[in-house]
């Protein structure tokens, strides 16, 4: 037996669910293969282990959102008192904010393979959280880091001010999509 | 027999109630629901941004980045996204108040917010006056750190009874 076997039998059996069974010699979709994983199966049929990861998902999501709605606030005149040095540093506690929801939803998603695959709003988020990040990474590189490096006109400029509206309008549809996805179910692009 | 479920089984008229008010019918609409999620969430997004950057300054953290006077002007966003959330909150709990009040992992929510508002309170007529001197960069001593890890410990518990409440029943 290999080593990812064994782990997979101790997942299920601290899970407490037994594996689906599977023909000899069927061959299993990829979607099909993480739902029946030890993990998907852990993640779909434990109810505890589902809303454990959503809880995780949420803390991740209040960070990533949190600090780039700070950030786009500060950049539009609020809070004037959060300096140029403190920007890339709210922006680098968004990051393991994403990292943490990029881990928990890549695992939630193992649970819910087929569902997710083919839900549109799924899709849409995926693309909005896309565009969510590359705006961030561009932000920082040509406003805050410079600002933070002594460039202080940058943060007044009126790109400052159109990319924290971008960011902010982004991210909020980013929280839109995401939630909908429980109540918009239909599939296709 | 369990006081608290006790407590909840007295609340049963006030739910009935609540379920038949014109914010209770609105709840059933099919896009009421969804829609007061989102807003939710974004509620929630905007008082943990805010509560990060204060928390993690009072803490010591950002010390030269963020003043202390940018803590204050802070307070007023992460006040909009709790009001935000009051409201969405109330709409949940107008939709479904039997399952809400007999669910422990709701009543679990609120006491931390009970927690949290006390904290909060504590920070605005003591804490602030305390640092309100202090020069942007210094450091706010002992007892406003220990107001604002509470702050975060709080919060980070809101979320988390928030997220378990479909696991002990309805909501």
């Amino acid at each position: 037996m290999s080593i990812f076997d064994s782990l997979s039998q101790s997942l299920f059996s601290a899970c407490g669910v037994d594996p689906t069974p599977v023909e000899p010699g069927t061959v299993l979709t990829t979607l099909d293969w993480m739902e029946q994983s030890a993990v998907g199966a852990c993640v779909s049929q434990t109810p505890s282990g589902f809303y454990i990861l959503l809880a995780i998902h949420s803390v991740g999501l209040a960070a990533i959102v949190g600090v780039m709605l700070v950030v786009g606030l500060r950049l539009l005149g609020v809070a004037r008192g959060i300096s140029a040095q403190a920007l890339p540093k709210l922006v680098n506690i968004g990051w393991w904010g994403f990292w943490l929801n990029a881990a928990s939803g890549l695992t939630l998603f193992i649970g819910e393979a087929n569902k997710m695959f083919y839900n549109t709003t799924f899709r849409w988020k995926l693309f909005l959280i896309f565009i969510g990040m590359t705006s961030a990474f561009i932000l920082n590189k040509s406003i805050l880091k410079p600002a933070a490096a002594g460039d202080l006109s940058k943060l007044d400029s009126s790109s400052a001010r159109n990319q924290a509206y971008f960011s902010i309008f982004i991210w909020l549809a980013v929280i839109t999509t995401g939630r909908m996805i429980a109540y918009i179910t239909e599939a296709g692009f | 027999m369990n006081p608290t479920t006790e407590f909840a089984d007295k609340l049963e008229p006030l739910a009935t109630w609540m379920a038949d008010t014109w914010l209770g019918h609105f709840m059933l609409g099919t896009w009421a629901w969804p829609w007061f999620e989102v807003f939710h969430f974004i509620g929630m997004s905007l008082l943990c941004g805010s509560i990060i950057a204060m928390d993690l300054r009072l803490l010591g953290f950002f010390r030269k980045e963020i003043s202390l006077h940018a803590v204050h002007s802070l307070t007023l966003w992460g006040l909009l996204g709790f009001i935000i959330n009051l409201t969405t909150g109330i709409g949940f709990i107008f939709k479904g108040a039997s399952g809400y009040f007999h669910n422990v992992s709701f009543r679990f929510k609120m006491y931390c917010i009970i927690l949290a508002g006390i904290n909060f309170l504590v920070f605005w007529f003591i804490v602030r006056k305390q640092i309100e001197p202090l020069a942007d960069d210094a450091d706010v001593g002992f007892f406003a750190k220990v107001v604002g890890f509470s702050s975060l410990l709080l919060w980070f518990l809101v979320i988390w009874g928030g997220r378990m409440i479909p696991v002990f029943g309805d909501g």
